[in-house]
């Protein structure tokens, strides 16, 4: 009796257990997206995690666009601007043809009703408030026009409010939700080719297609509607189980696939491999110029030359990411290529400019002494990117020069930022993304609380301040120049790699593609056709 | 038979001659000569960083065998030592249960995790961290061993004869939870080797990359495919070890018998 | 007599909470930095803006006066938000809850059954297979719960293709695991009360062997299992990490994992709480059944 009784239970148990699984959509193209960083907060206007762009900027359209083949800043829910003389305001003109999911028409008031929540300091935007800059203010002129007005100018922010982050919500949704931020993300209404159907925090997202959608910019004109309906986003947060996601069908697009299983994976039928380039800082370490001995330029200088990156870059990175020569990748805008070949592996002259600031091994243990301690350099170290392999590679590279590194693992972001504060370090490893290079601004700058190197400089300032004011492509151009240059110069990082997202979809994935800030796929094209 | 004993011996023995058995530094990278298969220059082959695998795998053996047995012996001691102090002196067994059954309750990865913060990197700190982390269940379990020991009829016949509680334990409970105590250690010995494989696993690896038979494992699952013998030689040697000291304390209950 | 055991449950339920609570806050409070200030810091938002959110939070108060309020929060049963996203704990915790409780609770069930077969079988079978089963036994043992999960994702995907959201693979490795454990106990205690006098008594007599083992063999043994698998479960609830973590099924363990690097103070003092009253739970279920094989033990426990 007590039998039957066990063996009913683990029946119905099993049946529950195998019955947590996604129902079959019948007559419905869904396919899902692998996101590989499980994040709990997904409202643009307040978070920055990338993954939440991944999924919203095919819910949200932007004032501006940039066109993913050129990087040109192209119309989007905007259709033309101008900027007047003293580059302190932008009158923008606005599409009289776009409605958001919800029905309600697109306007200036409801680019307005966004802009006062975003730059409301107790909406605690961590993204998208910093983008806007030293904007102050707006007007509305007329229902299609309204005019952005700045403390001072800001040549970055037609590419601000190209980013997701500043994506245009619709009005009434804002009233009615977001005095409940929470309660907001579960109802994000925008104009964009895709309307957020429903949100399980940290299980999936899913999207369904705008069939009205009419208003996209130019490039999608070019561009045949993808087949796909629907789009369901979970989490695969293991890197080394990615792989068998996508060959087992539980994915069919994923992101940050690891290099070696990339490599393995390249010949294959069912797989295709999308590396993109991604714009911003590389895979790179800060150095503490405010502890001895990195703060002697020529000993950082030395801690780069006895790297060797290449190595580094085919060991860890299995080819698909080039090696890094300065502060920007090469996808950024204004990289100056100048830079490359900065400091190339040269053991030889890493050991004379040790030698040359009295960096000498005297008690012949394998290790220098610099101003009578061993040197001992105190590395933070965060999980993510396969930095710590990069770290054990260096380690050994360094040894060969006399230099000992104690490795600080840190489990997260808070714990690093911690350390960070802490002063007591000599590197740190740490990168932001972004195509407009402003945000080397919140980095060099003098006393900055995101400038971590502790480097102070007037001519850095000045290049970096300027280069934001100036609305000239070419001037801008030369100013960051000299400033990737002075920052090479004064070897105020280690840079080892630019960034690369090796990307890998199914077979029966067509019209994929990313937009110009690199982690963000437009998937207003996508199609799936599965091969019989 | 003396078998899992000589597998053991051997196994120590051999991890700490490895200066003598392997030329090579265990946490010397070669970036050129990455994930390549057991060869004769590389008995076992190399890891995903060109690190030699059997030179890992033998200092690596150092560590998890001192870790883990240092662990597992501070372990077993204190408890054996609360427990036993719990029976003689009654009035120390309310602290020590209602204690023990709280910090059961905690869930003991947080818990190691949050010892480890405090305790620090140094294998001082993730030796105490891991045994005390055992404390509680251990405890709790000779508890339930010595309450079965204590409701037998022998033991109730003895305590109306007048024998004294230290009597008791020491002939009775002694005896009575003697295998108990050999078994769950071995179980603990295993928990703890895999405490530390997972630590790597999740990220919070106090002592990245250092040789060490669990973190091995961890790495070794981004190149499992493509380097199988990465994985093979630490499972390999985990599971010796664990059988090893499970069929000892097996054994030496059945002698005790 | 009843009520007095079960009001002394009781106390020892509210100062497991308490403690762990407690725990939880010192520690999380005594490391620096949390993921509100952090995150903030990092994308170069002004002083007023942290300033405002600290305070928006209740991170501004002295430390006695968050203690005080997160008991009470606690006994109210309101966990407040999470510092990272601002989602309510309550709702964070929900769906998780369901989840783990699924997961453990389906792999305790059938692993005890089987567990008890393999046994028994075991118990009946020459030498020779009972070593190759103490050596699977310490094989499954010897493997980390991510590590059979791995292989467990290998085999599915060149065999059954079993889709990644259900939660029969998490399942099937937390059973091989806990089968392993449970029946490595019952084998010790089998093998224990096997030559104790009682029993050796019990043959003599002529009965026949799967009686013997019923009445006096099982009964203990299962005594000795359960308290390792209330042990076990207690630890189980929150080390369930590895699972979720490689399956990607949100569970009670990876939040909590989660909660404390991040210093995510309420998220992690609530998951906490639901963990211990979980954990409490399963313990006191394990000594219930204890006590009902054999009543003698109700004074010791």
């Amino acid at each position: 009796m007590r039998q039957h009784l066990v063996l009913l239970i683990t029946g119905l148990i099993f049946s529950l257990v195998l019955n947590i699984s996604p129902a079959s959509v019948q007559g419905v193209n869904r396919i899902v997206y692998g996101l590989t960083l499980s994040v709990s907060g997904i409202d643009p206007h307040i978070n920055q995690s990338s993954e939440l762009g991944i999924v919203l900027r095919q819910v949200y359209d932007t004032l501006t666009y940039r066109s993913p083949g050129d990087n040109a800043i192209v119309p989007g829910l905007a259709s033309s601007w101008e900027i007047n003389e003293d580059g302190t305001q932008y009158t923008f003109r606005l599409r009289d043809d776009v409605v958001f999911h919800d029905g309600t028409p697109f306007n200036a008031q409801a680019v307005a009703a966004n802009i006062d929540r975003i730059l409301d300091p107790a909406l605690g935007s961590q993204k998208a408030r910093p983008l806007l800059g030293p904007m102050i203010g707006y007007e509305v002129v007329d229902d299609f026009t309204i005019s952005f007005v700045l403390s001072q100018p800001y040549s970055p922010l037609l590419d601000a409010l190209s980013q997701v982050y500043l994506g245009i919500a619709s009005p009434a949704a804002l009233e009615r939700y977001a005095s409940d931020p929470v309660l907001y993300q579960f109802h994000q209404i925008g104009t964009g080719p895709f309307i957020f159907v429903e949100y399980l925090p940290e299980d999936r997202i899913v999207l369904r297609r705008n069939p009205a959608y009419q208003w996209g910019p130019d490039f999608y004109a070019n561009m045949p509607v993808g087949n796909i309906d629907e789009i369901e986003f979970r989490y695969f947060t293991d890197p080394a189980t990615r792989a068998i996601s996508l060959l087992n069908g539980d994915a069919h697009i994923m992101g940050e696939i690891l290099p070696s299983e990339a490599r393995r994976l390249s010949g294959s039928s069912e797989i295709q491999l999308m590396p993109v380039a991604i714009p911003g800082q590389p895979t790179q370490f800060y150095f503490n110029t405010q502890l001895p001995p990195t703060n002697r330029t020529e000993f950082r200088q030395a801690l780069i030359h006895a790297t060797n990156r290449s190595a580094i870059v085919e060991a860890v990175y299995q080819g698909f990411s080039p090696v890094a020569w300065g502060p920007l990748t090469a996808a950024t805008l204004y990289y100056a290529p100048s830079v490359f070949g900065a400091y190339n592996y040269d053991v030889v002259q890493a050991e004379q400019l040790l030698t040359s600031i009295g960096a000498v091994d005297t008690d012949g243990d394998g290790v220098r002494e610099y101003e009578g301690a061993p040197i001992r350099l105190r590395l933070i170290q965060p999980p993510w990117g396969l930095v710590p392999q990069v770290v054990q590679l260096m380690r050994d590279q360094w040894r060969i020069v006399g230099i000992d590194v104690e490795i600080l693992a840190v489990p997260g972001f808070t714990s690093l930022v911690e350390l960070v504060n802490s002063g007591d370090f000599h590197l740190v490893e740490f990168e932001t993304s972004g195509l407009d290079p402003a945000f080397l601004s919140t980095r060099y700058i003098s006393g900055q609380p995101a400038n971590w190197t502790g480097f102070s400089n007037e001519q850095l300032d000045a290049l970096l301040q300027n280069a934001t004011i100036s609305n000239e492509l070419a001037q801008r151009a030369s100013l960051y120049e000299q400033a990737q240059i002075l920052i090479m110069q004064q070897a105020l990082i280690l840079p080892i790699r630019d960034i690369v997202n090796i990307n890998a979809y199914v077979s029966g994935i067509e019209g994929l593609i990313f937009d110009s800030y690199g982690w963000f796929p437009l998937l207003y094209g996508l199609s799936y056709n599965p091969p019989a | 038979m003396r078998l899992p004993a000589a597998v053991l011996i051997l196994m120590v023995l051999a991890c700490l001659a490895a200066p003598v058995i392997s030329p090579y530094s265990p946490d010397e990278t070669r970036p050129e000569a990455v994930s390549q298969p057991p060869s004769s220059t590389h008995w076992l082959g190399t890891d995903y960083l060109g690190r030699d695998v059997l030179a890992r795998l033998l200092y690596g053996g150092q560590r998890t065998l001192f870790v883990a047995g240092a662990a597992t012996l501070l372990a077993a001691l204190s408890s054996v030592i609360l427990v036993t102090a719990s029976l003689v002196v009654p009035f120390v067994a309310g602290i020590v249960y209602i204690v023990a059954r709280a910090v059961l309750a905690f869930p003991m990865f947080i818990f190691v995790l949050l010892l480890l913060l405090v305790a620090g990197r140094h294998d001082v700190g993730i030796i105490l961290a891991l045994g005390l982390g055992q404390v509680a269940g251990f405890v709790t379990l000779l508890r339930v061993q010595a309450g079965i020991t204590l409701s037998r009829d022998y033991v109730t016949a003895s305590a109306a004869l007048g024998a004294t509680r230290q009597h008791l334990v020491h002939t009775h409970i002694r005896r009575d939870t003697w295998p108990t105590v050999m078994w769950y250690t071995s179980v603990i010995f295993a928990y703890t080797i895999g405490s530390m494989a997972t630590l790597g696993f999740l990220g919070i690896d106090p002592q990245p990359g250092r040789a060490e038979w669990g973190a091995m494992l961890a790495e070794a699952r981004y190149t499992a495919v493509v380097a199988p013998w990465g994985v093979l030689a630490p499972a390999s040697a985990i599971a010796g070890a664990i059988w090893s000291v499970q069929r000892i304390g097996v054994l030496i209950h059945r002698q005790h018998l | 007599m009843i009520q007095r055991r079960l009001l002394y449950e009781a106390l020892q339920l509210f100062i497991t909470t308490w403690l762990a609570v407690t725990i939880v806050f010192l520690l999380l409070r005594a490391m620096p930095g949390n993921i509100l200030v952090a995150q903030l810091e990092e994308s170069g938002a002004s002083a007023e803006t942290i300033a405002a959110a600290v305070q928006q939070f209740g991170l501004d108060k002295a430390l006695h006066i968050q203690y005080a309020d997160s008991l009470l929060n606690m006994i109210r049963g309101t966990f407040g938000r999470s510092l990272s996203s601002g989602i309510p704990v309550g709702m964070l915790l929900q769906q998780r809850v369901v989840n783990s409780l699924i997961m453990v609770g389906s792999a305790f069930m059938l692993s005890s059954i089987t567990a008890g077969l393999v046994a028994w079988l075991a118990h009946q079978s020459a030498p020779i297979y009972q070593r190759l089963i103490d050596a699977a036994c310490a094989v499954i043992f010897s493997l980390p719960a991510f590590w059979i999960g791995t292989l467990i994702l290998m085999l599915n995907l060149s065999t059954l293709r079993v889709p990644q959201s259900s939660l029969l693979l998490p399942v099937t490795v937390l059973w091989l695991q806990m089968t392993g454990l449970i029946l490595t106990t019952l084998r010790q205690s089998l093998t224990i009360l096997s030559g104790e006098a009682h029993v050796a008594f019990a043959r003599s007599k002529g009965l026949p062997e799967h009686y013997v083992f019923r009445r006096h063999i099982l009964p203990m043994a299962a005594i000795m299992a359960a308290s390792v698998m209330g042990n076990h479960l207690a630890v189980l609830m929150g080390s369930t990490v590895s699972v979720e973590v490689l399956f990607g099924q949100p569970g009670l363990g990876s939040l909590l994992l989660k909660a404390v690097l991040e210093r995510d103070y309420f998220t992690a003092q609530g998951a906490v709480v639901v963990i211990v009253l979980l954990a409490s739970l399963f313990s006191f279920t394990a000594r219930v059944i204890t006590v009902w094989i054999d009543p003698r033990l109700r004074h010791s426990l």
